[in-house]
């Protein structure tokens, strides 16, 4: 008996450790259009990284239904980066040694796009990443492309409604501690200091994190009157809620990240009036979105958000790639790719800069009544 | 500000002293450092959210539910961790509840979804203010749980027969049986009150964040097993001092230093400890 | 019918055949001893008398019922105590503690207060020091201290292994006495010793245990008589 318990723990230890490893989709030899999905599937990212699985899932199906691309069938592997560099790198290594995969989707965040694009750049594959959004990214590989647009406009579309429209003159910075948060705080910073405006004090914190009331104090006591978060919607509602409860009640603003139905079903009313920016908007009118946002909830029971959208926008944006392309060439997508006029995503139109990023349109949000409305 | 972050720090301090008594009780009991603490706790929360969202609105029936939770996750981690691998290196143990902890992690995010759940506001009224301070009932509540989990537990161990039976098991295993002790049985209910008590305090944690997510034990159980060491890792007092100790000194760096410092400070303290003073404040020197 | 019936007892660690079918019986109130060179096996006949090390044949009858392989603690609720070699005293609990863990089986709390008393009695020293660390004792008391412990459950087989090893000799002396004045309550004693001397003299009933197995077993007076025990044991002739 003992010993067959030892040989379930090991078997069990084998599946915990190894399991993102068999993530990868059967092989199927077919003329089906192989395209691999990187995302953090488990680990503390995978709320983002099981949306990305969704909304790429939902739009290969739709593609399926509707003849495929090039009139083949697209089939998908997903692999799991955990959120971690060197997970994804060893990915990569995955993908680009697979002869039938066509192009790659993801990952999540820029630090462990960044460590796979080496390899994405040497094997030539191309790399299409929904959010990542550091500015060295998509300049960093010919074969790199980012659609979620890049804090270099999105810093000083927020600091100049901070300034000019809320009436900030003095904020505080509180920002995650990744390469993602400290790009958004100091181009945040460099945009509001150009408009006038003095920034009290910059303050982070790391991920995982749960208690935020010390660094609140501390920002507090920096005699600000606006308070800019850059964070995910999570942690954003956190934050707001030990705010809150420690009674400090100045305008709070943040960028599309904190965008999320969830932001205010954690949040309650400490997130009421505040603001952000966004691509995307689950009430927009315009009929692809209201299309997007009600298969998705009927087929997964929850509402979208910004970085599901965005994932959604990638994988059409990659099959109308491949049909401008006319050929699963690489180099043939790569161009075609970086030809792209205007695409309407659900997440913005989207146009690439020389370097791959994308430039992109925002508009500003507030919570009022437990709501997101477009502030005007 | 100096007492804002003394309330703070207390506060935190609390669910740090909780959880860093399940890291001793399991290390003082058989030697083993258990890594799944983190997910005991995490548990703990999901089976209170189960009990508010569920059956009834009510921190207290929440925090039982959370202890029985832990309970029952400590009881498994016992059967599959430690008795199951007795006999092979103890490292296997300790590996294995690191593998534990994952696999709680990924469980919990497939049952429940990856997102953060919201937990209501409980006793969210302001008590008292001090100097501009205002301190909530919850942070009173937080700290009188503690407070009783940390005595009833003091009480059961060096006050019952239990207890001592407890404390004989912990010293010398083998001569214990010897003295009619069924080693076995208190083993496993030491594990199952480990689990209990870090399962309350993760549904402490849920109601002091307002929320809860599969992963939020990680950095608790890393920092609380700081706070083990700091205070000693086979001494109850020592964990709760540590536990406090931790919570008020982070929360200092933060003002004094930078937001940054906070968790280095946090693990200076384990690697400082465990260079310096492996037997920690209270600890005694032994083995 | 006695009170420990053992029968053609094997044990093995991995390869090794530690204990090669071993007979031995012990009756009600008597003091038997078993005597042998270091590595015979004679804490290893204890310890799976206890339960503490696994047999791999053979029978061990306590009142008639088969008692090996049990867990050591149900062994211990039947009335065997054992008092193992190196005293293993809890270092960290008081001595009035290390008195209560022996008394753990024991439900009734005026007995446990009892069974403390006649300890005091027997151990006016423990008395004296109830207080105080068992680590703290010396040798000794510590060797006192271990067998008051045993007493605490009250049994009526004791197994006692070495308890002079490391002792002076006057305290040799004293620890024999109390010995025999435990026996004299009615206590069955089976003393596992290395001072064949003291233990022959001390024993109604003696047991010779070469490499796993019994070569001599006859009246503790006439081992001390028989040339080949006082030749390899007593250090005579």
């Amino acid at each position: 008996m003992r010993n067959v318990l030892r040989t379930i723990t090991a078997v069990l230890l084998v599946f915990v450790v190894m399991g993102p490893l068999f993530a990868s989709g059967a092989a199927e030899a077919d003329d089906t259009i192989h395209i691999a999905l990187s995302a953090p599937i488990t680990g503390d990212w995978s709320e983002f990284g099981i949306n990305f699985q969704r909304s790429v899932e939902l739009a290969i199906s739709e593609l399926n239904a509707q003849g495929g691309i090039l009139g083949r069938q697209v089939r998908l592997s997903v692999g799991d980066t955990q959120g971690n560099p060197q997970q994804a790198a060893t990915l990569a290594q995955q993908w680009t040694s697979d002869p039938t995969v066509v192009a790659q989707i993801g990952p999540f965040a820029s630090g462990p796009s960044m460590a796979m694009q080496p390899i994405f750049d040497s094997a030539g594959m191309v790399q299409l990443s929904p959010t990542a959004s550091h500015t060295e990214y998509a300049g960093g590989s010919r074969w790199s492309f980012g659609i979620v647009g890049t804090q270099a406009g999105e810093g000083p579309f927020n600091a100049n409604y901070a300034y000019n429209e809320i009436g900030i003159r003095n904020i505080a910075i509180l920002h995650i501690n990744n390469d993602w948060g400290i790009d958004t705080a100091n181009f945040f910073t460099r945009a509001f200091e150009g408009l006038g405006g003095r920034v009290t004090r910059t303050e982070f914190y790391f991920e995982g994190e749960s208690d935020f009331t010390a660094v609140l104090s501390t920002l507090r006591e920096s005699g600000a009157d606006g308070l800019f978060i850059a964070s995910f919607y999570n942690d954003g509602a956190a934050i707001n809620i030990q705010r809150d409860r420690l009674g400090w009640g100045v305008p709070v603003i943040g960028p599309t990240s904190l965008y999320s139905p969830q932001l205010i079903a954690l949040g309650g009313s400490s997130v009421e009036g505040l603001f952000t920016g966004t691509g995307f908007f689950t009430p927009d009118p315009d009929p692809a979105v209201r299309q997007y946002v009600q298969s998705f909830q009927a087929k997964y029971g929850a509402l979208p958000n910004f970085h599901a959208a965005l994932a959604y926008d990638a994988m059409k944006l990659l099959a109308d790639a491949i049909e401008r392309a006319g050929s699963t060439d690489s180099e043939a997508i790569r161009s075609a790719m970086a030809e792209t006029r205007d695409f309407p995503g659900l997440a913005g139109s989207i146009t690439f800069t020389p370097a791959g990023d994308a430039v992109k349109g925002y508009r500003m949000l507030q919570i009022r009544n437990g709501e997101f409305v477009v502030y005007d | 500000m100096f007492i804002q972050q003394l309330v703070n720090g207390i506060t935190q301090g609390s669910m740090f002293a909780l959880l860093a008594i399940s890291f001793g009780i399991v290390y003082g009991t058989l030697r083993l450092l258990n890594f799944a603490t983190g997910s005991m706790y995490m548990i703990g929360a999901y089976f209170g959210w189960l009990m508010v969202h569920h059956v009834a609105s009510n921190l207290f029936l929440a925090l039982l539910a959370g202890a029985a939770a832990g309970y029952v996750v400590g009881y498994i981690l016992e059967r599959f961790a430690f008795r199951a691998l007795r006999g092979v290196a103890r490292i296997a143990s300790l590996i294995c509840t690191i593998g534990f902890a994952m696999f709680f992690n990924e469980l919990m995010s497939v049952v429940f979804g990856a997102e953060r759940k919201a937990m209501p506001s409980f006793y969210a009224d302001t008590a008292f203010v001090i100097q501009g301070v205002s301190v909530s009932w919850l942070q009173i509540i937080l700290v009188m749980v503690a407070a009783t989990v940390l005595i009833l537990l003091q009480l059961l161990i060096y006050r019952t027969k239990l207890g001592l039976a407890i404390r004989a098991v912990s010293l010398d295993f083998k001569t214990a049986s010897l003295m009619g002790i069924p080693t076995d049985r208190v083993i496993s209910l030491t594990f199952s009150l480990a689990g209990a008590v870090a399962g309350i305090s993760g549904v402490l944690a849920a109601a002091y964040y307002n929320a809860l997510f599969p992963y939020m034990g990680n950095m608790a159980g890393l920092k609380s097993f700081s706070a083990a060491v700091f205070g000693g890792l086979t001494s109850i007092p020592g964990a709760i001092l540590g536990g406090y100790l931790l919570g008020i000194i982070e929360n200092f760096a933060v003002q004094f230093i930078s937001s940054g410092y906070r968790d280095i400070i946090g693990f200076s303290i384990l690697v400082i400890f465990l260079l310096l003073r492996p037997q920690g404040l209270l600890g005694r020197k032994t083995d | 019918m006695n009170l420990l019936e053992i029968a053609d007892l094997h044990v093995h660690y991995g390869a090794i055949h530690a204990l090669k079918g071993v007979s031995l019986s012990v009756a009600e109130g008597s003091l038997v001893t078993l005597i042998g060179a270091n590595g015979a096996g004679k804490t290893t006949l204890l310890n799976t008398i206890s339960g503490a090390v696994p047999g791999s044949g053979g029978s061990v009858l306590f009142r008639g019922e088969e008692i090996l392989n049990e867990l050591p603690h149900l062994i211990t609720r039947r009335g065997i105590a054992h008092v193992p070699e190196g005293r293993k005293i809890f270092s960290e609990l008081s001595v009035e503690d290390n008195l209560n863990v022996g008394a753990y089986i024991q439900k009734d709390k005026q007995r446990i207060r009892t069974l403390i008393e006649r300890n005091y009695e027997l151990f006016p020293r423990l008395a004296e020091r109830r207080r105080q660390e068992g680590g703290s004792l010396s040798g000794g008391e510590q060797q006192m201290l271990a067998i008051a412990r045993g007493l605490m459950s009250d049994p009526t087989l004791l197994l006692l292994d070495e308890p002079s090893l490391g002792l002076a000799p006057i305290l040799v002396e004293t620890v024999f006495k109390l010995i025999s004045d435990i026996n004299a309550m009615g206590v069955a004693v089976l003393l596992v010793e290395q001072n064949a001397n003291v233990a022959l003299q001390t024993a109604t009933f003696g047991y010779v245990m070469e490499t796993g197995q019994i070569t001599i077993a006859d009246k503790a007076s006439a081992l001390l008589n028989n040339p080949a025990v006082q030749n390899a044991y007593l250090g005579v002739g």
